[in-house]
């Protein structure tokens, strides 16, 4: 994936003395590059993160157990409720997680336990994939206010070179030269302190995909069948 | 004497357990790492800092040498598998990703996903001997076993193009489905099996004819298409069993290769990248991206033994033959 190191890079050159007339070229040239491979389609959510999105998390991506996609129930359990919120939590660490969880299940019958386990199962992937659906949603929106950036960005490369050319020879173009420089250099800013930003924003689905399967893997190895 | 035949059997079986014992290397793309692993105990014994986003991994000079990409300083890293040690750096073009070791030890060719070059690199004398250029994004990189056809697929351009090592030139481009991750050729090197992360399938390609020639597709209970992603491939010596890395689908499958069918998914960490037997081939060692750790499949069995926990993002995965 290549988007931060180019954007770090096409910074660093605004930054020089090589100076706009330059790095617009560059930057267009780049901006193209960044969005080319993106799904266009409007159907297709717009995705910019180096990992294909994979929209909905299910049970069997995360354990050998039985199916739980259609089990319901666990809100009406206040205790297991209670649970199912404090484990999928990324503000609670897992190792307490881990032995909230123990403890549950160790109060459980014997007789009922596996059941319990399972409908818990059910109920922490449901809640994880909310979680996750409203993360992929705003990543989807920040590349779309990206792209429209970029457009913007692109569009001005092309006014900047119109008005380079009538500066030398028109006063009022030259001033309208720098008011548009200036706006052009607080957005390549802009989009790349944002694109800078997005491999940490990519990391969310990361995180909570490996809570899902840490949680998935401790869930199954307190059930006996 | 009794205490000399006791020392001799102790010896002997001391012997008789390490016989079996490899070194699993895995690169950790996140920690600029390499975790060591002993196949005997399962345990890393060792984590190497290696440079910046370390991902594909080979060894050279019969497991002497590990090869590791350092993909953001550029340039293909030689550590001593013995002493672990720092050798050289040998030059690879721009963010060095996955690259492949002619049959013979030398040359490397190094896939440029930035510059879309296949980079050939002779690695004694550390020098550049060829750049060829290739489709958008280059990725996966096999050789024949004899040496004479590399195969290097592209992600953007969804290619496997097949290179000619003599000449270093393109002589062929075969389409296959979208994005491209790996190539694999067979034992007998009468097919080259190329994955397609996004297309979902594994293509079959005649290696004389460059023609597709078979397709391996995936269903797996519950699991939606998209997750669904093949990248590694392994083929048994015998050429009769394919292993795939299925990405966040967390399974391996287990492909026939006579009926291109699967004939089992196994159940491994989370989004499962790359693969490596062990030298005996009784034991598959897969990293998985998500989890930070690599799981041990008993080839034999079809069974997963153990997971042992890694770095963060264990990418690329080699076993020394010691």
């Amino acid at each position: 994936m290549t988007f931060p190191r180019g954007l770090v890079r096409s910074r660093r050159l605004i930054r020089t003395r090589l100076g706009i007339a330059c790095s617009v070229a560059l930057f267009a040239g780049m901006l193209a590059a960044l969005f080319a491979g993106l799904p266009a389609r409007a159907d297709e959510p717009e995705w910019p993160c180096v990992q294909r999105r994979v929209a909905t998390l299910t049970a069997a991506q995360m354990w050998d157990g039985p199916d739980v996609e259609a089990l319901t129930g666990w809100q009406d359990d206040a205790e297991m409720d209670r649970l199912i919120k404090a484990l999928v939590s990324r503000a609670n660490p897992m190792e307490q997680a881990s032995e909230s969880l123990a403890q549950w299940a160790k109060a459980q019958p014997d007789s009922s336990r596996d059941e319990k386990l399972k409908m818990l199962f059910a109920g922490v992937l449901k809640t994880i994939n909310d979680d996750r659906a409203v993360v992929l949603a705003g990543i989807g929106r920040f590349q779309h206010r990206q792209r429209q950036l970029a457009e913007r960005i692109q569009e001005q490369g092309a006014v900047l070179g119109a008005l380079r050319a009538k500066a030398a020879l028109d006063e009022k173009a030259k001033a309208e030269l720098t008011v548009a420089e200036d706006r052009y250099k607080w957005d390549t800013r802009f989009f790349a302190e944002r694109q800078d930003s997005l491999p940490l924003a990519c990391e969310i689905p990361v995180q909570i995909e490996q809570r899902a399967f840490d949680l998935a893997r401790e869930i199954r190895a307190l059930m006996k069948d | 004497m009794r205490l000399t035949s006791f020392l001799s059997t102790g010896a002997l079986l001391l012997l008789a357990s390490t016989a079996n014992g490899y070194t699993v290397f895995v690169s950790n793309e996140k920690d600029n790492t390499v975790s060591v692993i002993d196949s005997t105990t399962l345990e890393v014994t060792k984590t190497i800092k290696v440079g910046q986003r370390p991902r594909g991994i080979v060894l050279a000079r019969n497991g002497e040498w590990l090869l590791i990409c350092a993909s953001d300083d550029n340039v293909v890293q030689v550590f001593d598998t013995r002493t672990l040690e720092f050798v050289k750096n040998l030059p690879s073009g721009p963010d060095p990703e996955l690259f492949t070791l002619h049959p013979k030890g030398n040359p490397l060719y190094i896939a440029n996903e930035d510059d879309n070059i296949v980079t050939v690199v002779d690695i004694e004398k550390g020098s550049v001997l060829s750049e060829i250029p290739v489709g958008v994004e280059p990725e996966g990189m096999g050789i024949s076993p004899d040496g004479t056809i590399l195969v290097n697929t592209s992600e953007t351009t969804n290619m496997a193009h097949f290179i000619d090592t003599q000449s270093n030139k393109t002589v062929d481009h075969v389409l296959v489905d979208a994005r491209p991750r790996y190539a694999q050729f067979t034992p007998d090197g009468s097919q080259v099996w190329v994955s397609s992360e996004i297309g979902g399938t594994v293509s079959v390609i005649d290696v004389k004819t460059r023609k597709p020639v078979g397709k391996v597709s995936f269903q797996i209970n519950g699991v939606n298409a998209d997750a669904i992603q093949p990248v590694g491939i392994r083929i048994t010596r015998d050429g009769k069993t394919a292993f795939v890395a299925l990405g966040p689908a967390n399974r391996v499958a287990v492909v026939d290769t006579a009926s291109l069918k699967v004939e089992r998914y196994l159940l491994v960490g989370q989004r499962v990248w790359q693969l490596a037997f062990t030298p005996d081939e009784k034991l598959l060692f897969t990293t998985n991206g998500t989890s930070n750790d690599v799981s041990i499949i008993d080839v034999e069995k079809l069974r997963v033994t153990k997971s042992v926990k890694v770095g963060r993002y264990p990418w690329g995965v080699a076993i020394a033959p010691f």
